[in-house]
């Protein structure tokens, strides 16, 4: 029997990674650790009052810190029965955009072009290609801008509260980010013309579930409480209050984490996710890139979710500026957040981060402090589906060598974009 | 088991502290039938300067080498050391001037002479010896005093709170002199304790108390800066009475 | 080339700004947060806050990039994984970087320094310092762990003093 077993992923678990074991042609195990989010986030949020747990939990991941907060407050909105206006959602959809343009810049240049470019690092890219890097920093850059201005401050959105916003954009705030919005529209060009250039990877196929918020337009991170599960045209819908039925924790054969499943089957949640669940008809610059980037769906190959991520940056950054555009027009509204009566009650929200479907769940005293908290990321959610993919790619790879073997499972699970240790950057030596 | 025994001492500082203490005046009998004060420079001539004692209390900063003589040897015969006050919890006024030159500053204070005397920059208790407990305050509060000894009778350490003045402040309703009023005042990094005295008479926190732990430095660099305050002014704050630096 | 009569010597680009003291860190991660509350703690030096900037920067480097330009030196304060004995502090000009990240979240503080420095020319004269805090692992908890939090005032006092000597 052989082990292949790459790279440590989970520093916070402290074990993990990829590991895969063979015995003769058979794959016998894989195993992919991740930071399982409930358990150890709860702890920091029990006993909390209402108006304290989003500031903590913005602070797990400075990426996803955004998705968090907002899906925080939607949660304990839920349930005290708090409905915001739709400025307010309109705003909260804008900084999901921010975060989305500049997660999706972020693993699309830093990590995944370099993947698919042979590179072993953005930073060896860069110096053959410092064009792509700049431009995948500078749309990071925009990303941050757009959260900044909404959410109140550069690291954490303390701006976003439970009711809606301690103080509206200003009308020059929002000027300020349609021209800089407008500039990105070169960008954009670019960003096709790059990821249309890309060699085929062409290593893994296999037949996926998918799972994506769906949303009355059919484009929202942020609206929307149902999640519809689809595969091979088949299709279930999850209503959030439901949403364990999303994440059967239980064991599965040939692995060790607690995996999620839909009714026995894993699935995949993401930018592939979203554009497979939601179909629209695409216009315009969209329609361009889904053709020239040759993205068919459904699509049966993970890696897929890179260019699925290139399409979304694009939508971002076009949704960004109408919703601007929109505020601008009909003139933004000085509002206060709504006043708060605490309850009693659980209450649950689903939207879509950056990576995928973010959950969390409250169970709340009638002091409107925290009983219990549940908080799934999407990578937990993508637990299951990623060692299933992983188990295909080692399946259909005809020549078992060692160093082809593992750059393919490392380009898989890099496709899908994981938010290990989300919060740990620590300087290794 | 016999009353704990409990030494009370000042080094280089007003003695505010240890007026305080004095000034519990009728509690203060109650409190001396439970302890028994056997070193109290300050209230008694009849003082044993040897013996081991269970409780010190020392107010004020170390200033001179006496200063420093004076608490090691307190530091040997005590189980328990308590820094009463922020001159020993943190150095305090006396250390304001901690960065400037201090030949010069003797120069200037004393004249000629001034080199012979016996003065170094200010240190808090902690920067010499191992200190057990702290009670700041300039002038500590009396029911901090008083129920640090019932504590100290029970055979616990008091808790004091590691909030900020800001979290009194507002539950007495205050409409906050820095956001509302523009004022400089140092409650966000101020440790809690006086129930907000000063800005509830819509005076601006001094920072008497000394910082709060874990107060959030560089968030209220961006707050004063905001607020139009240049970094001179901050620092002339921050350096009155924890020029130390926030630990 | 003279100044003109009257006017003041022309600023060199580096000392637009002042030394800049960057904590990095997850106040939710234990040890993770020692770069963070040592710039807390920095940010409250009377005399340091005069001469140099001091910021806690959270967990994502690139997101400090408006920070750098203009400044001849900027002292980054974070923890580091199997640099030595829980609570040990190195002070290293250059980390080894190019291991490749397993995610965009995994984009290590040094391989995202590294990056801007090829990119931006304008850092070009700035030079960096890394006071590293060597830490056992982080786990999702508030508060450090009693080894780090007893090397904190070592840690300030270094990144202090190195702050202090850049000014001349």
């Amino acid at each position: 029997m052989s082990t292949i077993v790459i790279e440590h992923l989970a520093r916070v678990e402290g074990h993990g990674g990829i590991s895969v074991e063979l015995e003769g042609d058979t794959v016998t195990n894989v195993r992919f650790d991740i930071f399982e989010g409930s358990r150890l986030l709860e702890p920091l949020v029990r006993g909390k009052r209402y108006d304290e747990v989003a500031p903590v939990l913005s602070r797990i991941c400075s990426i996803c810190s955004a998705a968090h907060t907002l899906t925080s407050l939607k949660a304990t909105e839920d349930a005290f029965g708090i409905h915001v206006s739709p400025q307010t959602e309109l705003l909260r959809e804008l900084m999901f955009r921010g975060e989305s343009i500049e997660s999706h810049a972020l693993h699309v240049f830093l990590l995944a072009v370099p993947d698919y470019l042979n590179y072993p690092s953005a930073t060896a890219m860069a110096a053959d290609k410092p064009a792509a890097v700049l431009l995948g920093l500078r749309l990071k850059k925009l990303g941050n801008q757009i959260q900044e201005a909404i959410g109140g401050r550069a690291v954490h959105p303390v701006n976003a509260v439970v009711g809606g916003f301690g103080r509206v954009p200003t009308v020059d705030q929002l000027i300020g980010l349609r021209s800089s919005l407008l500039q990105a529209a070169a960008d954009e060009d670019t960003v096709i013309d790059l990821i249309a250039s890309l060699p085929a990877t062409d290593f893994c196929h296999s037949d996926t579930f998918f799972a994506a918020l769906r949303s009355p337009s059919h484009d929202s991170y942020y609206g929307g409480d149902e999640v519809m599960v689809m595969s091979n045209g088949n299709r279930a819908i999850v209503r959030a209050p439901d949403y364990r039925s999303l994440t059967n924790e239980r064991s599965v054969p040939h692995s060790h984490a607690k995996h999620s499943t839909f009714k026995g089957n894993p699935f995949m949640v993401g930018s592939l996710a979203r554009l497979t669940v939601n179909p629209r008809r695409l216009t315009g610059k969209l329609a361009v890139a889904m053709k020239r980037f040759k993205l068919q769906l459904p699509s049966d190959n993970p890696m897929d979710n890179n260019k699925a991520q290139a399409l979304e940056l694009i939508n971002d950054l076009e949704r960004s500026l109408e919703i601007i555009e929109h505020l601008l027009r009909d003139g933004i509204k000085d509002e206060r957040a709504m006043s708060v009566h605490p309850r009693a009650g659980t209450g649950s929200a689903i939207t879509e981060a950056p990576r995928g479907l973010l959950i969390h769940s409250y169970t709340y005293n009638e002091e409107g402090r925290i009983v219990s908290a549940d908080v799934l990321t999407p990578t937990s959610l993508n637990a299951a589906s990623i060692e299933l993919h992983l188990r295909r790619a080692v399946e259909q790879c005809v020549d078992r060598d060692e160093a082809t073997l593992t750059k393919r499972l490392q380009m898989i699970a890099r496709a899908y974009d994981p938010c290990i240790s989300c919060s740990v950057h620590l300087v290794r030596k | 088991m016999g009353k704990p025994t409990v030494g009370i001492f000042g080094l280089t500082g007003c003695a505010g502290d240890q007026l305080v203490i004095l000034n519990c005046e009728d509690r203060l009998l109650d409190l001396v039938a439970l302890i028994d004060i056997r070193d109290f420079l300050m209230a008694s001539s009849d003082n044993n300067t040897q013996c081991p004692l269970d409780v010190a209390l020392v107010e004020g900063a170390v200033l001179t080498t006496r200063d420093a003589e004076t608490l090691r040897a307190v530091r040997k015969r005590s189980k328990i050391l308590v820094a009463l006050g922020t001159c020993a919890v943190w150095g305090g006024v006396a250390a304001m001037d901690r960065g400037t030159d201090r030949g010069k500053l003797l120069d200037e204070v004393y004249g000629e002479r001034g080199w012979e005397y016996d003065s170094y920059p200010a240190q808090a208790l902690h920067e010499i010896v191992k200190v057990d407990l702290n009670i700041s305050g300039c002038p500590i509060e009396k029911e901090h005093f008083i129920g640090t000894v019932a504590s100290l009778l029970n055979g616990d350490l008091p808790v004091f709170p590691e909030y900020p003045v800001c979290t009194e402040c507002r539950m007495r309703e205050n409409n906050c002199l820095l956001i509302e009023r523009g004022e400089i005042c140092c409650g966000p990094m101020t440790a809690a304790g006086c129930n907000a005295r000063c800005p509830e008479l819509r005076v601006p926190c001094v920072g008497c108390r000394g910082p709060v732990r874990d107060a959030n430095g560089t968030a209220l660099q961006d707050l004063f800066a905001e607020r139009g305050f240049d970094k001179q002014t901050i620092a002339a704050r921050l350096r009155t009475f924890a020029p130390l630096g926030g630990f | 080339m003279n100044a003109a009569a009257g006017q003041p010597p022309p600023v060199a680009p580096q000392d637009r700004r002042p030394v800049l003291i960057l904590g990095l860190g997850n106040p939710l991660m234990s040890d993770d947060a020692v770069g963070l509350r040592a710039a807390e703690m920095l940010a409250l030096d009377p005399e340091l806050i005069l001469r140099a900037d001091v910021i806690a920067g959270g967990a994502d480097l690139l997101r400090q990039m408006d920070q750098f330009a203009g400044r001849r030196r900027v002292i980054l304060i974070d923890a580091a994984e199997g640099a030595g004995d829980p609570g040990e502090i190195s002070v290293v000009e250059d980390i080894p970087c190019g291991q490749r990240p397993e995610s965009a979240h995994a984009l290590s503080a040094p391989d995202a320094l590294d990056l801007m420095r090829r990119l931006m020319p304008e850092l070009a004269e700035t030079r960096f310092t890394w006071v590293l805090v060597s830490i056992r692992s982080a786990d999702a908890r508030a508060g450090l762990s009693p080894e780090i939090a007893a090397a904190l005032p070592k840690v300030v006092e270094i990144a202090g003093a190195l702050a202090s000597r850049a000014v001349h």
